[in-house]
């Protein structure tokens, strides 16, 4: 039987490749690879919080900043959409227990190692790299080692 | 494949207008793309902010109404309300975080919405009328490509 460990991925990750161009459309703003003999298991009800500054350093705002999740395969196949396309607000808070976005999943998405899993912003002013040192996001959820 | 998908107003395939009478009107429309099915359950959420023209929020007894339409916009079957749009705000800003809060569909058995059928979101709110603009919305459901 698999042996399942919470993991908290947050931006920081070393497997973390953040987004150093400007931009107003869909960005790939944090690109996680999951490394060799590792699997992430996405879960119903795991939980995702996403801080996003433009680059004024403005916070995102309604109605046009949006955010997304996808797992991707290596070399960006196979994409499985698990969060939004959704308003920022929907995501940005961290601490209330029972305002915190939650994935919605029907069944069990596994990252595989290799296999990308990208946080997606879009917004109207745009990030820049220096943006993007200012903002931040965080899934919990479960991995395994293979 | 079966995946979670949210319809927002920028989606694409969105059709935004300002309404211009005190009457249920089309605030948004999603016309699912070609290759696509939508399929609604009950539980799935709609999160709801509705501006005035004039960049208040809309009132609280303003009528909120969303239904599915075929496509040849003849066919009709109600999604949810019409219902008072303080049900989807405190103080008239949108509810998009807490769960206990947040408005689900009307609806006891799954609705496929195929490709090139509608789901609107209707408004009927008094002169200011509602503003596509300011507005914003989630409709957190699934989607089949």
């Amino acid at each position: 039987m698999a042996k399942l460990e919470k993991f908290k991925l947050t931006d920081q990750d070393p497997n973390i490749t953040a987004d150093s161009t400007f931009g107003t459309t869909w960005r790939d703003t944090w690109k996680y690879q999951c490394p060799p003999k590792w699997i992430l298991h996405l879960q119903k009800g795991q939980r995702f919080s996403l801080k996003a500054y433009d680059s004024s350093d403005v916070e995102y705002v309604a109605p046009d900043a949006q955010v997304k999740i996808e797992v991707r395969g290596p070399v960006g196949q196979n994409i499985i959409n698990i969060y939004g396309p959704a308003n920022y607000l929907s995501s940005d808070d961290f601490q209330d227990e029972k305002k915190v976005a939650l994935l919605n999943l029907d069944q069990e998405v596994i990252v595989k190692p290799r296999d990308l899993l990208v946080f997606m912003t879009k917004d109207s002013t745009g990030m820049d790299a220096a943006s993007i040192l200012t903002s931040f996001a965080s899934l919990t959820t479960l991995r395994e080692k293979v | 494949m079966i995946e979670v998908y949210t319809i927002n107003q920028e989606d694409t395939d969105i059709t935004q207008s300002d309404t211009t009478a005190e009457s249920l009107q089309d605030l948004f429309v999603y016309r699912v793309p070609k290759g696509s099915t939508i399929i609604l359950r009950p539980g799935d959420e709609l999160c709801f902010d509705c501006d005035e023209t004039d960049a208040s929020v809309c009132q609280n007894t303003a009528q909120v109404k969303v239904e599915r339409r075929d496509a040849a916009n003849v066919e009709k079957t109600p999604l949810l309300g019409p219902l008072q749009y303080a049900n989807f705000s405190a103080s008239g800003v949108g509810e998009f975080r807490d769960r206990d809060k947040i408005v689900t569909l009307e609806i006891s058995q799954e609705i496929r919405v195929e490709e090139q059928e509608y789901i609107a979101i209707m408004v009927k709110n008094p002169t200011p009328y509602a503003d596509k603009d300011t507005s914003f919305f989630e409709l957190r459901t699934h989607r089949e490509r």
